[in-house]
This record gives C-alpha cells, structure tokens and sequence, in this order.
C-alpha cells in the first residue's frame, strides 16, 4: 500500500495540473449519472438535451480553471519570523502573463504535504487582468515549534463554478523554522526584585543609556546606526549602550523524557514542548529585560549574549532541538567564567532524568517556579 | 453593482424559469399557481426575516406537506405531478432560508429539478425558450454562488481576528467593481458556450432507448369524435377552436394539394341519435406486412384506382386526449410507418404496431409517451362518375351492414325517395341527395335540435346544422334508399403555413362527411353534403400577428423533427451526412497526390468550388483585418478617442473626490479629538473612529475602503460610489462623537 501510495504521489507531482472534485462537483456527477440514467431509459431528449448541459458545465469548468491557471506566475516574497500558534503572513506576488485573459479567483498557498498540519488561510486574488501584478498575503499558523519543508508554492482555483478545485506547484522550496510558542511567564529573578529597577554597570549593553560609538558591524541592528556620524565620516558608525546590569542568565532545557511505557510518551513529550516553550518565553523576558541570556540544551549552548539577534538564536536553537528520551548521561556544561545566574527548565516528569550541572533556579512544569538554593547535582 | 442584490435577483430569475417550464406545460392545476406565487411574491420581501427563517417550521410544514402530497399521489396514481409539488414546497423553504452559500446552492439544485419535470412534462418549443434561458441564468448564478462561497470560506479560515472591523467581503471595493453589467455580459457569452456544447452533446449522444421503466404521458388536447360512438351533435363547438392538433407535410406542391381530407373513424349503425360501430367492426386486426422501405401495408390491392394520385404525408400530431388511437390520413391510406424508427428500441413492447378495424379505420398502440409521427402514403381519387355509375360486381354481403336504419319518421323515407326519384344508379341517387342537401340547407353552429330525434329536427325542423347533421343526413338518405354509405369524421381544411411549407390542421377544421360504397371500383367515395362554408373552417386572417404565428408554429415543427424526433437512425444519417461532406472535400486531395501530376484534376476541382473558396478566403481575410485593426485602434474614431480622454479626465476628478473626502474625514476626526499623525492608517482611522464612535463604522468603512482602492490599488470610482463616500463622510460628521452607544 505504501508502495502505491508513494508511486500515486509521485504521479501526481509529475503531472502539471491536479484536480480535486468539491462537494458540490461529486453531487453534480451524481446528478449528471442519474440524469443520464433516466435519458436513456426514457429516450426523452430533453432530458438529453439537460445532460449535455451537465456535461459541459463539467467541460466549462475544466477549461476556464486551466485559462485562469495558465500563465499565471508566483513568487514569495516576506515569509516572517513565525512562533508556534501565532499567525504569520506570508506575502506572494502573482503574475498574470497572459496578453488578453484575466484570471478569477485565484487562491496561492504553501505546497506543504498532507501530513503538515499548519493551518492555511490562502492568499486570494478575484481578478487578475491580463499582465497585472498583484500582491497577496497568506496566514500561517504552525501548531507545534519545529522546521517545516515546502517544495513550493500551490495556485489553486475554483473558478468558475466551485465544482472542482484545481491546482499547480510551482518549485519553490523553502524551509519554515518555527519558533516556540510565547507564552505568558514570570522570570525567577525578575519576579523576586522589590524596586523592579535594576542597577547600571559600566559595561557594553543594548538596553540601556548611551554608552559611546563604534565601527559598525555587520550584525549589528540598523537602528543603532548613528546617522549623523556616519554621514560625517563617511562610514558607518554604530551606538553602543552601558548594559543595564551585568546580569547574565543561563537557560537550562531539559529536553529529555524519561524512558516510560508508550502510550505515556506523547504525553511526556508535550509535556517537555511545554517546557520548551516557557524557555523561550523566559529567554524573551530576560532579553527584554536587557540581561545577557545564555541557552544550554542536551544539543548544544549559545553563549550569553544580549540584543534581538541573541534572542533569535535562542529561538532557532529551540526550534530545532529534538526531544530526547531516557536517562542517559546528561550534563549542562557551562563554562565556570560565564556563570551567571542559572535558571533550570523542565517538565515535571523530567525531574526523573538523571542531570549532572548546577543551578540556581528551578522552573518546573506549568509556570510553577521554586528556588532550592544550591540546586542538583548528581 | 451590488453583489447581494445581483445575485439575489439572478436566483429569482432562475427560480422563475423552473416555475415558468412548469407553467408553460399546462400540467400544473392553478391550485397550484395559487398557492406558489403569492408565497415566491413573498419571498422577495420577507425572505431573510428570522422568524421565518426557523428550520424547525419549514421542516414540520414540508413534512405535512409531504404526507399530504404522497397520500394525493398514491390514490390519484399521478407521482411526477405531485413530486412537482413537493419540490416546488422545498424551492420556497428555501427562498425563506436562504443564508449561507450552502442553501443558494440546495435552492439551485431544487430549481434544477424542476426543470427536469419540465423536460418530462414540457415538450414543447416553450421547453427550448425556457432551457435557453435556464442556462444563461444558472451560468450567471453559479458564477456569483462560486465569488459567495470563495468569500465566505476566506472568512472562516480567517480565525483569528485582527481588530480590524473588515466588514463582509462581499460588500467590498473589489468585488462591487468586479460585478457589473459586462462581467454579466462576460458570463452570458459563457453561458452561449455551454449552450453550444450541450447542444453538440445532445446530437452525438447514442440514443439508446432501453425503457425499463414508464414514461409519463401528458394530458392531452380533448378532441371529442373520435371515439366508438358519437352523439349527433357533439362536434360542432370544435369549429371555434384553434388549437393546432397536427401539422402536415407533403411531398410536392403542398399548397396544390389543399384541402386536405384526413379521415380517422368510420361508423356504421344509427340508432336515432347516436352512431357507433358494431362489435365485429370494432375487431381490429393488426398490420403485419412489412414493405421493403419500411412501410407497413395497410391495403392489400397493389394497383391503384384510375387516375389516382399517391400522397406522401409526414404528420405530426400534437397530443391529443382521444378514446381511440387514431391514424389520420387522406382515406385511401396504402402504407404507414412510424417516423421513430423502432429499430432501436430494444423494449418490444414499446414499439410502435399498427392496426385496422372492421370500417377500415386505422390505429395504432403504442408505450411511448411521445405523440406519435409518422408517415403515410395514401391515394387521392377523383370521383369519376361515369366509371362510378358502372354496374359492377355483386355487392359483397358485408357490404349490407351499413345499410339497416332504425324505426324513423316515415317523412324521412319519402323525402328519400322524392329526392332520387326517376334515377336509376347508386352515383346518380347520392349526387341528388348531396346536392338537395348543399342547396335546401343551412350551415349552422347554433344547436338547438330536438335531443329524441334531432336528424327529423334538422330535416324537417331547423334546416340548419353543422357538419354531422349534415353527413348524417346523407347517410340516412342514401341508406333509405338502398346506397350503402356510412359517416366519417376526420379532419378537412388546413392551414398553409408558407414559412415552414407545411399544413396545420386545427380542432376547428374538424370535419365530419358520409361515404358511399361503389361496387364497379370495389371502394368507398366520400360525399360531402356541408356547404362549403362551413366545411372548411376560416383561417386566420393574414395579418402581422399571424404571419408571427406561423413563424412560431414553424420553429414548433423544427422542434418536433429536430429535438424531440431525434434518434439513432437520424443521429446516424446525419453523421453519414458529414462523412460524405468531408468526402467532398477529400475529392481534391487524391488528385493532386494520385497519378493526376498535370495538376489539371486539382486545376478544374478549385474551378468547380471557386465561387466557395473565395468567399472562404475573403472571410478569413475579413476576420484576419478585423482582429488586427481592433488591436490597432484602427476602427477608433477620433471622435471615440477623445471621448476616451475625457472619460480618463472624468475618472481622475472621481479619484480626487474621494481622496479629498477622506482628507475632510480626517480633518474631522482630529477636530474630534482623536490623536491623528501623518503615520495614522486608514485602517487605524477606520478603529479610531469605531472606538470612538461604533455608530460610524457602517458609514465611514466604505469611504475607507474607496481611498485605499483608489491609492493603492489604482481603481477608479464610479459616480454612484463617490455619492455613497459622500454621504457617508455626511452621516460621520452628523453624529456626535461619544453620543452613542459602543
């Protein structure tokens, strides 16, 4: 069955067009035998004369959804930073190249396979003239963090009565890396600061005063570009801001299951995206706060850092780390000159993986938080 | 153009086509129509009213209804009628239902089924006006049902809203624009297309009549006369009837062949007031002998009387509600056969057999709910009466039958005999009566004649009456007399109808005449003892109305021969047609590739078509310049030109209403308090103003959403739509901000 089922989806991409019957065009068919039926038991013309009309409205169908798809060219344009569970818009330029014909209703969407489960809201033209442009915007939502393929982009339409949806792929593969959720949380060390202000030291950060100028680099944010400077000097000179606390946070995930019977798997394993998910929400939180966060997985570590790009590669390292089960050596290894605060993550089943490294903080299953003071070490 | 109301009123004018095929056919009874129009009617007003919208009510009211109509159907055994009814009951829930895309389309599914009723019931050229109309009205409707359901979908995927009051897609810039009289114009050239290709479906279909089950058979015209017995009296009132009942073809000079005499029933016993046949004439005996072209033969003499001459007549009937399955046909008929061929029909019993009885009336028995069509060859014979006044063979003793007469007044027999005094043959005696008849008597349609004895009544009486009074006068004479003559009713007259060069026979040409039995040519003669005025019914005066008439009832008979004759020995014939046609035009092709090398072939073959080939070339040269020029502007007057500049000048004054518009509103909204910068978007206007004031939102959307089409979509504002923005920026600044309620 596999076998045939992958040899029929190669087919189909083989194929320049596909074709799926709506509702109302499998009720049409129904009604087109039946009525073909009863022209030939009857022999009563008119009913043959209705038949055909059935039956071109299937041809007039097939015909004007190819005139509306043919010629018709597709290009993706912003794809966005998307978080799981939160819409993105994807932005799609479409092309009528064809000289004479406009194309109606056309719907353009990623080409992910069945199995993808993001939710879909095409972008949508109702009229394309002959040779206009037109810029479309589609929503995505991906329910769960991970990197998602597409081979490419799918115009579709139903044009022009709805009974069947027909479509073509345009080779554009791109690979969506979604985020973790963002979730609403409260940082440990935030949560316990009773002024809410935090104290300035004399180092190089972005939240805070203006510290000084600089050659700029290229990873620095444009929006540290001092104008004025740069025009003066003819080459671009970049801020610099005091930090506003030399506070340095490490993010320890535990993204790991304990070995357990199957059917409780799935649900360890939500439990460990949930964890995930709070990470990158503290992450954010941290690095809004304008601490130098740092990430630490079973996979790999970011050293702490600050500015939006920090964040975002905490954001894709979280994105791709895989769920890990078991209890196999484990260690958060930290190097002993970074050590700042420490704030360990983890689902509450978690607690059974066997973890070597220290830390000071303990954010555990649904938003709890609870400080131990020394931490674990095993 | 309004989306909604567009396609609200395109759903009625389909609705109304599938009521309108329904009308057309005169099955539906007017409880009918009483019931159904008031409540469409209705519907147009109050079909969106929630209370009537409840799909509890409908569902109860269809399910009573449904009870009701089936226990009509089952005691009345009429199931197509009433399943009509039912269907027609679910069109209108649904008229009063209508929300979602899901109930348009159930309401055109509906429709749909009642044209096909339409279709069973329906069958003529009126079918054909609603079909065409049928088709351009659901191409438009699901045109517009696809945008609805397109609309709707996008709104529910849209999950999650933004904030934003987008307002119903439908009622957007872009899709007001989109619908206008040339995207209607646009979707009716489709709807021609899809026209077009049903009809090519509907010619190369195989017709392949299997007939499992039924058919329905409509009710006919009533046509009394036509049955075994006949109540002297009885036929007058049709002469004022013009209700065609068959249309006539002939080979030859149609209008040389004018008046036609077709005879359908003959009688034989009178027993005062009625006339009826006998039990042995009533026998009917079925034809069997089949001809090489197919006829069935219905004399078994094979030479002709002298100096007959033979007609050829393709007749078409009209259905016609009559007790006995007539063949009508001038009344020495030699051949019938049935214009649908039987040769496909794979259910025996529904082919088509013919019959004769004891008076030589012709029948036919048929299962298929089409009137019948058919073909007969028949013989006209001039009454000559010097052969007529030879003594001939002995009179067969069958022959006697039609000469018993009832106890009558003893004044009939002597009139009979003061009449036919002093002549000695039978051609003599019965030329007497017919012409005492014709001379001493009135044509009359007044009735009036004495139910007990009305023949005495008109003889003695009245001295007037119409056609039957007058072939059984002569009948009685003649009988009286010892001439075997019987009485015949057909149809006599005809209208020509030049347009499609054929005769119509209607109910008023209905006719009623005796005939003698002649032993010297071993046949029966007609005797027609009617004045001429009244023989022949008065045909329509010849005015526009009538020469449109008679257009119609030509593409009337189109339809019959065309749409509802067709079968698979037509289809066949008519592709053999176009065989021969591209083998034609083939005939060039070998000569110029076979051993003819001089080119002389092709040379003369070009000459023989040259009138064709250039008028081919010049055509496709013609379209060529045409569509080249169109492209060019080269039909583009200077006049039109300009006329597109100042259009363009029109649209940019329209653009800059709108823009200046929306400055006004902004301006207003700012004096209004609200923290308007160069950055605020239309969109964030659009909240602040909903903020502010939800009571505006209806009002100031659409200006929005004109000044964002305007500047960035590069769409031009009709005048309707620059007069709504202003009235809309009007109600804006008439409300008081904070006022109202949020």
């Amino acid at each position: 069955m596999n076998i045939l089922r992958r040899l029929r989806r190669r087919d189909r991409r083989k194929l320049p067009r596909q074709l799926k019957t709506t509702r109302e065009g499998k009720l049409l068919i129904a009604i087109t035998l039946g009525l073909g039926f009863g022209a030939i038991n009857s022999g009563n013309n008119l009913l043959y004369l209705i038949l055909g009309m059935l039956l071109s409205l299937i041809v007039v169908s097939g015909v004007l959804s190819e005139l509306t798809l043919r010629g018709i060219r597709v290009r993706r344009g912003s794809t966005g930073s998307p978080h799981a569970g939160r819409d993105v818009f994807i932005s799609y330029q479409l092309v009528n190249e064809k000289r004479r014909s406009g194309s109606f209703s056309v719907e353009v969407e990623e080409a992910f396979d069945e199995a993808t489960t993001a939710h879909q809201r095409p972008g949508y033209s109702l009229f394309l003239r002959a040779t206009e442009r037109h810029d479309v915007a589609a929503k995505l939502r991906f329910p769960a963090r991970g990197v998602y393929e597409t081979p490419g982009i799918r115009v579709a339409t139903r044009f022009p009565f709805s009974f069947f949806r027909k479509w073509r792929e345009f080779d554009a593969p791109e690979s969506f890396v979604v985020y973790p959720a963002i979730i609403e949380v409260q940082s440990p060390r935030l949560f316990n600061v009773e002024s809410g202000v935090y104290e300035s030291f004399q180092k190089v950060g972005r939240g805070g005063e203006y510290y000084g100028l600089r050659e700029h680099r290229l990873e620095d944010d444009p929006r540290d570009i001092h104008w004025k400077t740069s025009a003066k000097l003819g080459r671009l000179v970049a801020r610099d801001y005091e930090a506003t606390a030399d506070r340095r946070v490490w993010i320890l995930v535990v993204n790991a299951a304990p070995r357990e019977a199957d059917t409780e798997t799935l649900v360890h394993d939500g439990h460990v995206e949930e964890a995930i998910s709070h990470a990158a929400s503290l992450a954010t939180v941290y690095n809004t706060a304008g601490w130098a966060v740092g990430l630490c997985t079973f996979d790999g570590r970011i050293p702490p850092a600050t500015g939006s790009g920090q964040l975002i590669k905490i954001y894709d390292h979280l994105a791709r780390i895989p769920v890990r089960r078991g209890s196999a050596d484990f260690a958060f290894d930290v190097p002993a000159a970074q050590i700042g605060e420490r704030v360990l993550v983890r689902s509450a089943e978690s607690a059974a993986v066997a973890i070597r490294g220290t830390w000071d903080w303990v954010y555990e299953g649904l938003g709890a938080t609870s400080n131990d003071g020394q931490g674990l070490a095993t | 153009m309004n989306f909604e109301r567009t396609h609200l009123v395109v759903t009625y004018l389909l609705v109304g086509t599938g009521f309108l095929v329904l009308f057309l056919s005169g099955e539906m009874s007017p409880a009918f129509w009483m019931v159904f129009t008031p409540l469409i009617l209705l519907s147009v007003r109050y079909g969106q009213t929630p209370r009537l919208q409840s799909a509890a009510m409908w569902n109860s009211i269809l399910l009573a209804g449904l009870g009701v109509l089936a226990a009509i159907a089952v005691s009345t055994g009429d199931w197509l009628r009433y399943s009509v009814w039912f269907a027609s009951m679910m069109v209108v829930a649904k008229l009063y239902q209508r929300r979602g895309s899901r109930d348009w389309f159930q309401l055109y599914v509906l429709s749909f089924l009642q044209l096909v009723a339409g279709a069973v019931v329906n069958p003529t050229l009126s079918f054909a006006f609603c079909f065409l109309l049928y088709v351009v009205f659901i191409t438009w409707a699901l045109v517009l049902l696809h945008l609805r359901r397109d609309m709707e979908r996008l709104a529910e995927l849209e999950a999650s809203a933004d904030g934003i009051p987008d307002g119903p897609v439908l009622s957007s810039y872009r899709m007001r624009r989109l619908i206008s009289p040339r995207f209607l114009a646009g979707t009716s050239a489709l709807a021609l297309g899809l026209f077009a290709f049903s009809v090519l479906v509907f010619l190369f279909f195989p017709r392949l009549g299997l007939g499992f089950f039924g058919q329905h058979r409509r009710t006919g015209t009533q046509v009394s006369g036509f049955s075994d017995s006949i109540e002297l009296g009885g036929f007058g009132r049709l002469k004022k009837d013009q209700t065609i009942v068959m249309r006539v073809e002939l080979d030859g000079d149609t209008k040389a062949l004018l008046p036609l005499r077709m005879k359908g029933i003959a009688f034989d016993t009178y027993d005062g007031t009625t006339w009826s046949k006998r039990p042995s004439s009533r026998r009917q005996w079925q034809l069997p002998r089949i001809l090489d072209d197919g006829f069935i033969a219905v004399r078994k003499r094979e030479d002709p009387p002298q100096g007959a001459t033979e007609i050829t007549m393709r007749v078409f009937m009209e259905h016609l509600n009559i007790d006995r399955k007539t063949v009508f046909g001038e009344p020495y008929v030699m051949a019938v056969r049935d214009l649908q061929s039987d040769r496909y029909v794979f259910d025996y019993r529904k082919r088509t057999r013919f019959y004769i009885d004891g008076n030589d009336d012709l029948l036919f028995e048929s299962k298929r709910s089409a009137p019948l069509r058919y073909e007969i060859r028949s013989l006209r014979v001039p009454r000559d009466a010097e052969r007529l006044r030879e003594s001939g063979s002995d009179t067969p003793e069958w022959v006697r039958e039609y000469l018993p007469l009832p106890v009558l007044d003893p004044r009939v027999k002597a009139l009979a005999d003061r009449i036919t005094s002093g002549l000695s043959t039978d051609m003599d005696r019965a030329l007497a009566i017919e012409k005492y008849l014709l001379q001493n008597y009135k044509y009359s349609l007044d009735g009036g004649h004495s139910s007990e004895s009305p023949l005495v009544d008109f003889l003695f009486g009245l001295r007037e009456g119409h056609c039957e009074f007058f072939s059984t006068a002569f009948v009685v004479l003649a009988r009286a007399v010892g001439i075997p003559a019987r009485p015949v009713g057909g149809f006599y007259g005809g209208v020509y109808n030049e347009v499609g060069d054929y005769v119509v026979l209607r109910q008023a040409d209905a006719h009623s005449w005796a005939e003698v039995w002649f032993s010297s040519i071993g046949e029966w003669v007609a005797f027609d003892a009617t004045p001429p005025g009244g023989a022949l019914a008065a045909a329509p005066e010849d005015g526009v109305f009538t020469q449109l008439s008679r257009a119609v009832d030509s593409l009337q008979l189109l339809w019959y021969k065309w749409v509802i004759r067709w079968d698979l020995e037509r289809q066949l014939a008519f592709l053999r047609g176009i065989g021969k046609r591209l083998k034609g035009v083939g005939d060039i092709l070998p000569q110029t590739r076979g051993g003819d090398r001089s080119m002389g072939g092709l040379v003369d073959a070009l000459k023989a078509r040259l009138v064709p080939i250039i008028g081919i070339c010049l055509s496709i040269l013609f379209v060529v310049l045409w569509v080249i020029g169109r492209r060019r502007g080269w039909f583009v007057s200077d006049a039109r030109r300009s006329a597109h500049g100042k259009r363009n000048a029109r649209d940019d004054a329209r653009r800059r209403k709108i823009r200046a518009l929306y400055i006004r509103l902004l301006q207003y909204a700012e004096r209004q308090g609200l923290s308007i910068t160069p950055s605020t978007t239309p969109r964030r206007l659009l909240v602040m103003l909903t903020d502010a004031e939800p009571r505006c939102v209806e009002s100031a959307r659409e200006l929005i959403q004109s000044y964002e089409a305007v500047v960035f979509g590069s769409e031009v504002p009709t005048e309707r739509i620059v007069e709504r923005c202003k009235k809309g920026y009007k109600r804006v600044t008439a409300l008081r901000f904070g006022s109202g309620s949020a």
